[in-house]
């Protein structure tokens, strides 16, 4: 018989291992392979005016901007022959949503868990998650052998306020100021494998305007597979 | 009709009642770059997750019979209502500026009859087809104490956007009011018995104040009920709103209306009993045995509520609800299954394995069969 | 309201932003848990720590308390919820008691889970070994509130001696349950009452 509390001081001792820079990607990828085909699951946008008062308004018209802001610039990242970035075109049933939610839940996991300071010393450090077979209901429904979930939530202050605590009630978390949130994650569709994931915060950014949005789609991509350092 | 404009009649004695409001502009997808624009886009996306909820009740007869009921209410200047029935067990329901209505099933568990759900219904058009959304974001753009309003309405819980986006914004009492009149109004024009209204809130009033004396607390109503009127305040009104009417339909479609929803009572009443507000829930069961001595699934759920609260008394009284419960046709099954566990407990062996075998026999496949079967084997 | 320890707080939240430590599991070992429950240890688990006194509930995950969580409820008394404490004064929280029948049991967690997940839908209950002697199995399906994510569950439990032990657990219908449901079952067969 082992005790735990005696288990609890050996963990003790290797936790700072798992303290250092944690990986955006899964062990062992690095690069999208060859010709692959990047499905972009329906993006989830949504883009406010925040009034002197804190009134959040939504705007559609933003709303509207950015989402063909953003798909164009990920679609422009396709590379001849290597990568295809193609927005998902298969039907969103019922499969496809509730594989959506799940994807929400494991991007939350891998947030609090991975980069978070709750760490499970179970996973030894390692970005390992994932969707499971139900990930190939997207392969399915349209050729594709990854797809990329894109969240971003953008507030633009109209009346000098930093729209933090619209962020924050976003997504749960402290943003550190910013006006800015965006969440991205790379699903295998052959495993379900999480092989990439990357959650950000800006204390400004607005992504009304093509260049706006390449440069916070940079923020996000952070260490994505196959696009170098 | 803007508040401004309406309070002066509201204070001159309710003069409203009876006059149709001025008819308003025909219902054309709003401009994207208007603050209309802006509601309507959020309310399309959030339709698009709703139709993928896992609380959306997929039963196409319940979804197509509501569906119907709201269609013949909804008149020009509304854009054509889709109707969404939830299992939420909370008296809710509302319209969103694009034409997406949620009911939730806690409502259709206390209407009585067609009417009275065709009243609230009504009501909700009323308030699309007066743009009470867009004045309430308008209203908090003007007025910054309303902020929290606003921050609490799209990327919270999707549970909580279900509830809170559809209508925006906490109403006003005026604009409650309004919407009463005009919802009165189009239920008396589809032909339905506009007294009906008023009861829906004498019998939520009832529940509250069974509950109060229950020593519990009230539930809290969906926040689109919060600012509403007082119950007995609205109640009035509204008796007074119909008197004025004249008399309307005849029908309130009492026997429509419990046939369609029977099949789904039984999940209903085990979701609200999970609120535990035993006041409420005994008020409500009463309220189904005055209309029906025969309904034997309020009188199971009678006994289902005293075995839960266990206070003093309430064990001879659970036995005698779930045996009235088992002496009526077509009460569930669970009520012998109730009086087995009474039985067992007691050590009365006889009348557990008689009541047991019973409960089997009308439940052939229940999935807890297996765990019966043991109790009946026991020695 | 009740009493409640951190985890009771984060049995089926989306995400738990109070700070937790979660420990690991020792593989190939007996693991003691509260009121000498014993089971088999798994390194797939983590343990979340969390030392209060009188509450007897112990909480393993293998990938995040929202993607899979296994809660032992350990010898839990009559006059107690299902964490093992008592509730205020007037406050009618579901507590166990000594004469409740599964079905009962059944009833206290659905009450118990249901400010967090909604459309609590019982499935199979059934007699069913457990440590090492006569209990009960039983499944559930339900919708959590805070993700709208389908969850399905499984729990055994037992009456020893007056106090309630249970094991329960629940995790997205889509992969995380069947895939997992083979380790927690061999889980809850090592489960063993010392003494």
């Amino acid at each position: 018989m082992v005790k735990l509390r005696a288990f609890r001081v050996l963990m003790a001792a290797l936790l700072p291992a798992f303290l250092g820079a944690q990986s955006h990607r899964a062990e062992g990828f690095d690069r999208l392979p060859e010709g692959a085909v990047v499905a972009i699951m329906p993006l989830d946008v949504e883009l406010y005016a925040v009034t002197a008062g804190g009134v959040r308004e939504p705007k559609a018209e933003w709303t509207e901007a950015a989402r063909k802001n953003i798909l164009a610039d990920l679609e422009a990242r396709s590379e001849a022959g290597k990568v295809t970035f193609k927005a998902f075109t298969g039907e969103a049933g019922p499969e496809i949503a509730e594989l959506g939610h799940l994807r929400a839940a494991v991007s939350n996991a891998i947030w609090i868990h991975h980069f978070g300071t709750m760490k499970l010393p179970g996973k030894e450090g390692r970005l390992d998650w994932t969707l499971g077979e139900p990930a190939a209901a997207i392969s399915r429904a349209m050729p594709a052998d990854f797809a990329l979930y894109v969240t971003l939530r953008d507030s633009t202050a109209t009346g000098g306020r930093v729209a933090t605590m619209v962020l924050m009630a976003a997504f749960g978390v402290a943003a550190p100021g910013g006006g800015q949130a965006g969440e991205a994650t790379l699903v295998d569709l052959k495993t379900g494998r999480v092989v990439w994931y990357n959650r950000m915060f800006k204390a400004t950014g607005d992504v009304r305007e093509p260049v706006a949005a390449h440069a916070a789609l940079d923020n996000l991509l952070v260490d994505f597979p196959g696009k170098g350092k | 009709m803007r508040p401004s404009r309406l309070l002066p009649a509201l204070a001159a004695g309710l003069a409203l009642w009876g006059q149709a409001p001025a008819p308003p502009a025909p219902a054309v997808r709003p401009d994207l770059k208007t603050d209309e624009g802006g509601l309507w886009a959020l309310a399309d996306r959030e339709e698009q997750r709703l139709r993928q909820s896992p609380l959306l009740v997929r039963d196409e007869a319940l979804r197509a019979y509501v569906q119907k009921l709201a269609e013949r209410l909804v008149g020009p200047g509304v854009p054509p209502v889709r109707t969404y029935v939830l299992e939420i067990p909370a008296f809710n329901a509302n319209m969103a500026p694009n034409g997406m209505m949620q009911v939730w099933t806690g409502l259709l568990l206390r209407c009585e009859n067609e009417a009275q759900l065709v009243a609230i219904l009504g009501h909700e058009i009323a308030h699309c087809t007066l743009k009470h959304g867009l004045e309430g974001l308008r209203d908090a753009k003007s007025r910054t104490a309303w902020a929290t309003v606003m921050l609490a309405v799209p990327v919270a819980g999707p549970l909580v956007s279900l509830g809170t986006l559809a209508g925006g914004f906490a109403y006003s009492r005026t604009q409650e009011r309004s919407a009463d009149a005009l919802g009165l109004e189009l239920m008396a024009k589809a032909g339905y018995p506009p007294g009906e209204a008023a009861k829906i809130w004498a019998n939520l009033a009832e529940e509250m104040q069974a509950e109060k004396e229950a020593g519990g607390e009230p539930a809290k109503r969906s926040r689109l009920f919060a600012t509403h009127p007082p119950e007995a305040e609205r109640q009035k009104a509204l008796e007074e709103g119909a008197a004025r009417l004249g008399a309307g339909g005849q029908d309130a479609g009492a026997e429509r209306y419990r046939a369609l929803v029977a099949p789904f009572r039984m999940a209903w009443m085990e979701a609200e009993l999970k609120h535990r507000r035993f006041g409420e829930t005994l008020a409500l069961l009463a309220r189904c045995l005055r209309a029906d001595p025969r309904d034997g699934l309020a009188r199971y759920f009678e006994g289902e509520v005293y075995r839960i609260r266990n206070q003093e008394g309430d064990a001879a009284k659970a036995l005698a609800a779930f045996e009235a419960a088992a002496g009526i046709p077509g009460a569930p099954p669970e009520a012998h299954r109730a009086l087995g566990r009474l039985h067992r407990k007691a050590g009365r062996k006889p009348e557990m394995r008689a009541a047991y075998a019973r409960y089997l026999e009308l439940r052939p496949g229940a999935e807890d069969a297996d765990m019966i079967k043991s109790y009946l084997e026991e020695p | 309201m009740r009493k409640t320890s951190l985890a009771v707080a984060l049995l089926l939240a989306v995400a738990c932003q109070k700070p937790a430590v979660w420990m690991g599991v020792p593989g190939g070992q007996v693991v003691n848990l509260p009121e000498g429950l014993t089971v088999a240890g798994d390194p797939l688990w983590n343990r979340l720590e969390e030392h209060k006194e009188g509450v007897r509930d112990v909480w393993w995950t293998a990938n995040g308390n929202a993607l899979d969580l296994v809660v032992f409820f350990t010898g839990i008394r009559p006059g107690e919820v299902l964490t093992g404490a008592k509730p205020k004064e007037g406050v009618k929280a579901p507590v166990f008691k000594e004469d409740m029948q599964p079905e009962e049991i059944v009833d206290l967690f659905d009450q118990f889970i249901s400010p967090w997940a909604t459309s609590f839908h019982r499935g199979k209950l059934s007699p069913a070994p457990f440590l090492g002697g006569d209990g009960f199995r039983f499944e559930w399906s339900a919708v959590r509130k805070g993700d709208e994510v389908a969850l399905q569950g499984v729990g055994y439990g037992a009456v020893r001696k007056g106090r309630l032990y249970l094991v329960t657990f629940h995790a997205p219908r889509l992969h995380y349950f069947p895939t997992l449901l083979p380790r927690v079952e061999a889980l809850a067969k090592s489960a063993r009452l010392a003494g």
